[in-house]
């Protein structure tokens, strides 16, 4: 009989920087993931309300808003909850009968964190108010050139939805133990799904409690 | 033929399920049955979360399932059931089954006698 052992090669369990920034799951989930997630959701509600940015979808990311600042929160609550049920659902066709769905909940939560850092990027006042001015510009049928600041926050606004769906991906293969090409197309169709549920939930809800910033600036904030 | 103490081992029988599984796989086993079967335990033993623990262990029951269902254990099984395993008078009998099954195990960990020296 072998002696017991607890080396990587039983359970490879050791987190490199990699495995932090692309799958913290393998160390963290559950009602951990939950509660540090759901903190970063509220967070980056926050955070994006006063950098005047939307989560207006599931894996939506749009600057140059303007609302209260419980918006932004509840949005990050909905894409949340709505991928949660979705996935939820799913493991029920197609994951081991032992999935928990406090693992599920937890780690599409703690999926989110980039969206945290995309959301404080758009904080400092130039970077608000130059992406206010791009997108009344844009509703109002002007040219309006972006500034450098809007274009490097625009491409890490990109990099972190990226990341975020990896996240969302590696949450769902974790928490559901799934893997292969089968696991993908699943994977994939909940997002879609989740991105239609969000944006007609957001449309019917949320949609009356933004304005474009520069031209609806009348205390919407 | 054990290079460092001289031991050998040469037989004619079916290894254990369990035995058959790879050395990590077992090394789970043993600290899960160690355990009481606690997953939460088995992820603080590992510094591991818990559904990492329990896919682990979802992989390590998908490869015992295919260890019991596959044909050379079923042969093993019915050997076993019939009470004409390697050790008994029928050897010659469940040999001949075994053969038509493709179905002999060889390995080390059980008894040591002459029965599978047709090789």
């Amino acid at each position: 009989m072998p002696q017991e052992a607890t080396n990587s090669a039983v359970v490879p369990g050791e987190m490199t920087l990699a495995r932090w920034l692309f799958n913290p799951f393998i160390r963290i989930a559950g009602g951990q993931a939950l509660a540090i997630g759901l903190s970063v959701i509220v967070v980056s509600g926050l955070a994006a309300a006063a950098g005047g940015v939307h989560f207006d979808g599931l894996i939506d990311f749009h600057p140059g808003y303007r609302s209260p600042y419980w918006v932004p929160v509840a949005e990050g609550f909905l894409n949340w909850s709505v991928i949660t049920g979705l996935l939820v659902l799913l493991s029920f066709l197609v994951a081991p009968p032992t999935v928990r769905v406090v693992d599920i909940a937890g780690t599409q939560a703690l999926a989110r964190w980039p969206l945290l850092l995309a959301a404080l990027a758009h904080v400092p006042p130039a970077v608000r108010r130059g992406n206010e001015e791009l997108v009344a510009g844009a509703v109002e049928g002007r040219l309006v050139m972006p500034s450098m600041a809007s274009v490097v926050v625009g491409l890490l606004a990109v990099v972190c939805g990226i990341w975020m769906v990896w996240l969302m991906w590696k949450a769902f293969a974790v928490s559901c133990n799934q893997r292969g090409g089968r696991a993908v197309a699943i994977f994939v169709a909940a997002v879609l799904a989740g991105e239609v549920a969000t944006k007609f939930v957001w449309l019917q809800v949320f949609a009356g409690f933004s304005a474009v910033g520069a031209a609806g600036d009348a205390g919407v904030t | 033929m054990c290079p460092e103490c001289g031991t050998a081992v040469k037989g004619d029988y079916p290894l254990p399920a369990l035995s058959r599984l790879g050395s990590e796989d077992q090394q789970f086993a043993l600290a899960f049955i160690l355990r009481s079967g606690s997953l939460k335990e088995m992820a603080k033993l590992y510094g591991v979360s818990y559904p990492t623990v329990r896919n682990r262990l979802d992989d390590v029951i998908a490869r015992l399932s295919a260890i019991i269902e596959s044909p050379e254990t079923d042969a093993a099984g019915e050997r076993v059931l019939a009470g004409t395993d390697a050790t008994s008078d029928g050897a010659d009998a469940t040999r001949e089954d075994d053969d038509s099954a493709g179905a002999r195990v060889h390995g080390g960990g059980g008894h040591t006698d002459a029965a599978g020296s047709d090789e």
